[in-house]
């Protein structure tokens, strides 16, 4: 256990931690936000903050410290900027935001996939799960909308994983793999 | 790691509730030291990961650390070390003025170390840019260029990461050469660009030549031919030929020639940062030849619709979708 204003002393420390938390923590963010771009300003003002205050706070623990900081400026960011939409018509028709075509073609495939997986979801569990994913809403939202409590919810959506994941074929699962390749390979200019 | 105690903690309703985004500090760490304990519980957590991020309206875009470092480290540099350091170069400085002074010999200055700026083009954006010199910078959507405030006599240094297209003010005295992804590009004067992945560096030259280089080779491409480096392998190479459509995204000028339907439409998303596209299979075989300069987005997609005897429309979200008429 370390006291940040001595763990702290200088840039390479910090760097150290930045190297360390950034990829977990920018997840974690992104869970909450669900934008890539939001959640890494997130964290990056997470890391500014605690250069800032180096030398005016004692933390005991800098992992607990950086978690709790992503999870609160996360909720905050999503306050201030947060336009939610359905998007499960746009999920449906295959339609997303990365303009190549190929990219496209693939990634309706596993859309297709999931699709038909979350057919096999008991109805009170598609209900939740749709709520949550397509509409974004949070578990006290779905729980208030469905009258159950938020420990229902919780559970409908460990169930739903459950399912999804015992469902979803080896065959889907080798498509995502091909998927995130493609995305590797589709930044290669398409000329060459 | 401890295994043993990390194995318990994780259930399914944790996990749900973390990709649902509705995990506390606390249940996070439980999961994230969950993922790291094992490969085996690594694979389960990014598949199920994968899915959940299938169903979001935006993709999970995996951020790239050391470029996200080199952006923010500015802001951490206030150190007591730096400072002493900067003292240090300068009483070298005087030293060597002192020397020059009593010795009455011609010493080239060594190149000062420079301050270099950093410009970024955000998400879904690009910048244009004139540097010192009066070169032409246009970074495209995601990318980085480090270059200093003014240029030495002898040397014209920059360094990119991602896609910029240049145009670069003639200046045979100082060459102009762009750093970065484990190649240089040394510009004779001239328009390119180039981008890279993790895999390849490619310069594409519309005007006079290009060298790429490092320590493993070199490349030279000169007007109409592209340039690739492969990073793994070591390996340059030449081609014979561009993608005229390359720099739209800089030029707004768009060649077609009996271009599919997807091409352009691929092409006028990456230039645009917009998705363009079609449902129907059929409009897959139009193909038409076209050139466009400078005109707005909606005039273009007015003419291939003419040309095409199709229609276009723009969704609430902002995408071009083209239907049979």
């Amino acid at each position: 256990m370390k006291v940040i204003s001595d763990a702290i002393t200088d840039s390479h420390v910090l760097e150290g931690y930045f190297r360390q938390y950034f990829e977990v923590l920018h997840r974690y963010a992104y869970t909450i936000v669900k934008d890539s771009e939001e959640a890494k300003d997130v964290v990056q003002s997470v890391f500014i903050q605690l250069w800032q205050r180096k030398n005016d706070v004692a933390i005991q623990s800098i992992r607990s410290y950086l978690y709790t900081a992503t999870h609160n400026t996360s909720l905050n960011s999503l306050r201030s900027s947060k336009t939610r939409q359905t998007h499960q018509g746009r999920f449906v028709a295959g339609s997303s935001d990365t303009g190549n075509m190929q990219e496209e073609i693939d990634s309706r495939e596993i859309r297709k996939e999931i699709l038909a997986a979350l057919d096999h979801l008991p109805d009170r569990c598609r209900v939740v799960f749709y709520k949550s994913r397509f509409e974004e809403k949070t578990y006290t939202e779905i729980a208030n909308e469905l009258n159950v409590s938020v420990k229902t919810v919780e559970g409908q959506m460990g169930k739903a994983l459950r399912i999804l994941r015992e469902v979803l074929s080896y065959e889907a699962l080798v498509l995502l793999l091909i998927w995130s390749l493609m995305q590797e390979l589709i930044k290669f200019p398409g000329s060459i | 790691m401890n295994n043993d105690s990390n194995n318990n903690v994780v259930t399914d309703e944790l996990l749900a509730k973390y990709l649902a985004g509705e995990a506390e500090p606390q249940e996070a760490m439980d999961v994230d030291a969950w993922v790291a304990a094992s490969d085996a519980q690594q694979r389960v957590f990014n598949n199920l990961f994968d899915v959940f991020q299938a169903t979001a309206a935006k993709p999970y875009e995996k951020p790239d650390i050391s470029s996200i470092w080199q952006q923010v480290a500015a802001l951490f540099t206030h150190t007591p070390t730096t400072r002493k350091m900067r003292r240090g170069w300068l009483m070298a400085a005087a030293a060597a003025i002192a020397v020059l002074v009593t010795t009455g010999l011609y010493l080239q200055f060594r190149p000062q170390p420079v301050a270099l700026q950093t410009a970024v083009a955000g998400a879904g954006t690009i910048k244009n840019m004139q540097l010192a010199d009066g070169t032409k910078a246009v970074l495209n959507t995601g990318s980085q260029l480090r270059y200093p405030a003014s240029f030495t006599a002898d040397s014209r240094k920059v360094q990119l990461t991602g896609e910029a297209y240049f145009e670069v003010a003639g200046n045979a005295a100082a060459p102009f050469v762009v750093e970065g992804n484990g190649v240089s590009i040394k510009v004779l004067g001239t328009a390119f660009n180039t981008a890279a992945n993790d895999s390849t560096v490619v310069a594409e030259v519309y005007e006079g030549r290009v060298m790429l280089y490092n320590d493993y080779g070199k490349v030279i491409a000169g007007a109409g031919q592209t340039g690739v480096y492969y990073k793994l392998q070591h390996r340059f190479q030449l081609l014979p030929r561009v993608n005229k459509n390359s720099s739209a995204y800089a030029t707004a000028r768009f060649y077609f020639e009996n271009d599919s339907l997807p091409t352009i439409c691929e092409v006028l998303s990456k230039a645009c940062h917009k998705k363009i596209m079609f449902r129907e299979p059929a409009l897959a075989s139009l193909k038409m030849s076209s050139v466009f300069e400078n005109q707005s987005l909606d005039y273009i997609l007015e003419v291939i619709a003419a040309t095409l005897n199709i229609q276009y429309t723009y969704e609430d979200t902002g995408t071009v979708v083209f239907t049979k008429e």
